[in-house]
């Protein structure tokens, strides 16, 4: 009988495959894991960065020669004067976003003192559902010629 | 499949390595850090430009204890406080603690000024109060300020609140200098200073040595000899020996300075017409006002130096406690200053050749 007109066919075990299945495992393992450790990674660095750019945000606001301190809310040795804080007005905030030089962010601040000394005050926030990055500051804060007390200044930056 | 098993021995392996870029925060550690340093630094600032709006504090409190008086007593409190109570308003939390050191006269770790231990006492708790408002119940802290005028010389001030530092924690630490308020020490010193400059201008005229060096009449190791025996006697001067027909050296006006601080304090706090009321309380109280002030003078100098004479009457135990104070004074400067003289000549002689 010639060898091609042999129907007849031999069953035997295919050993490679669950080798195969191992090593594919062992991929899908790996790559999970690559795929993981740069996911975090870059949640980790994208934190950083918010932190560092709503810092640099805070530190240009804080400088005595900076917006704020051109509005005289930043008084000298870096007390905040409450009621120039409170006083300003939405066109000062444009004022301030534009001289700052900021691009790329919005931002707006909370200055906290105690209730009886004025409570909390809040420029330029606007729309709390979107994602805020914030820094703080302990500050002194000066209330009139008798009272400076401690206070804390908040800068929220998120995109705009 | 042995490949297969190695394989995946590896993967594992890769994971083992990546595990710590999974779980490390470092960075974000890194920065907590910086934040804590930072906030120290700024409540240190909040210290400094923060004014405490209301304080008061009770001169001679102990006085009144001791006689056996309830300063807080209903009937006495209001005369009580008119008369010997100190309100301070709108002062920062700095002005407020350096008050309270320039007025301690503290010498050998005991406060000599016995009349404002509660200006100490209610300073501390006011700084406690502001510390905890400011760190809550997270962090435990401790605040010291110190006032020392004189390097070396245990005299001066010192307040110290919070808990002490364990030395296995992560510590954050900030500190900063603070202007003293003018006193009666402070512009004699600057006396002093004008007294010291004028005699080293006088002895380099006088003494040729600094020229006779230079032109090599006489050898290095002389001119060593001649540097320390003038710096010593400099410090000798200043210190203990005085300058010129007034005699005015650093020892003496401390020593005097303390006293008459003491005297200053006790006629401050006694001084009104009005004052004797309170003195006729207390000796009303059984005890007689003057004798009670020596005794707790007397107690004081006794602690700090055993060797006074407790029974001697008040003027020779101050005359007995100077004497100690100056010997004190000697044996700093001889075992102390003239080494660091010898080495400062060395250093100066070898290193900087004069031009």
């Amino acid at each position: 009988m010639p060898f091609l007109r042999d129907k007849r066919g031999i069953s035997e075990e295919f050993t490679s495959l669950p080798a195969l299945m191992v090593v594919m495992i062992g991929f899908a393992i790996f790559f999970a894991l690559i795929a993981g450790v740069y996911h975090a990674y870059n949640e980790r660095m994208e934190a950083v960065d918010k932190y560092e750019a709503a810092n640099f945000v805070l530190e240009k606001l804080m400088a005595a020669d900076g917006p704020l301190g051109e509005k005289g809310v930043i008084m000298l040795g870096g007390v905040i004067d409450l009621s120039k804080l409170s006083n300003l007005t939405t066109n000062d905030m444009v004022d301030i976003r534009e001289s700052s030089g900021i691009v790329g962010v919005k931002f707006g601040f909370k200055l906290e003192v105690s209730a009886k000394s004025g409570g909390t005050v809040e420029k330029g926030i606007v729309n709390r559902q979107r994602g805020f990055i914030a820094v703080s500051r302990e500050v002194p804060v000066y209330l009139n010629d008798a009272q400076t007390v401690p206070g804390i200044f908040t800068v929220m930056v998120w995109k705009g | 499949m042995q490949d297969a098993v190695l394989f995946c021995i590896m993967v594992s392996l890769a994971g083992a390595v990546l595990m710590p870029a999974f779980t490390s925060n470092v960075v974000q550690k890194t920065y907590i850090e910086k934040e804590n340093e930072e906030k120290v630094e700024e409540i240190l600032h909040q210290f400094m430009t923060c004014k405490v709006d209301e304080f008061e504090h009770l001169n001679a409190e102990n006085i009144l204890n001791g006689a056996g008086i309830n300063a807080f007593h209903d009937s006495l409190k209001p005369l009580i406080k008119n008369m010997l109570g100190r309100e301070e308003m709108h002062r920062t939390y700095a002005d407020l603690c350096t008050e309270c050191i320039a007025c301690q006269l503290r010498f050998s770790g005991k406060q000599l000024n016995i009349l404002t231990k509660n200006f100490t006492e209610m300073t501390k708790a006011k700084l406690d109060e502001f510390m905890s408002e400011q760190l809550g119940s997270r962090y435990a802290y401790n605040f010291t300020i110190i006032w020392n005028p004189i390097a070396g010389f245990d005299f001066g001030g010192e307040l110290s609140t919070g808990n002490p530092i364990p030395p296995d924690a992560d510590i954050y630490t900030a500190s900063t200098y603070t202007v003293m308020p003018s006193s009666l020490f402070t512009r004699d010193i600057s006396i002093l200073l004008e007294n010291m400059r004028s005699y080293i201008e006088n002895s380099v005229n006088m003494n040729s040595y600094i020229s006779d060096f230079k032109e090599g009449r006489i050898s290095k190791e002389e001119f060593k000899q001649y540097l320390t025996e003038f710096f010593v006697n400099l410090v000798d001067d200043i210190v203990w020996r005085g300058f010129g027909n007034g005699n005015i050296n650093i020892l003496d006006m401390t020593v005097d300075y303390i006293f008459r601080g003491v005297k200053n304090a006790a006629e401050d706090a006694f001084d009104d017409a009005i004052n004797m009321t309170i003195i006729t309380i207390m000796e009303a109280a059984g005890g007689n006002f003057s004798e009670m002030v020596t005794h707790l003078m007397k107690d004081g100098f006794c602690q700090l130096f055993p060797s006074a004479n407790e029974p001697l009457p008040m003027k020779e135990l101050i005359s007995e406690v100077k004497a100690s104070i100056k010997e004190q004074a000697k044996n700093f400067v001889n075992e102390t200053v003239k080494k660091r003289v010898m080495g400062m000549v060395e250093n100066m002689v070898d290193n900087r050749p004069l031009a």
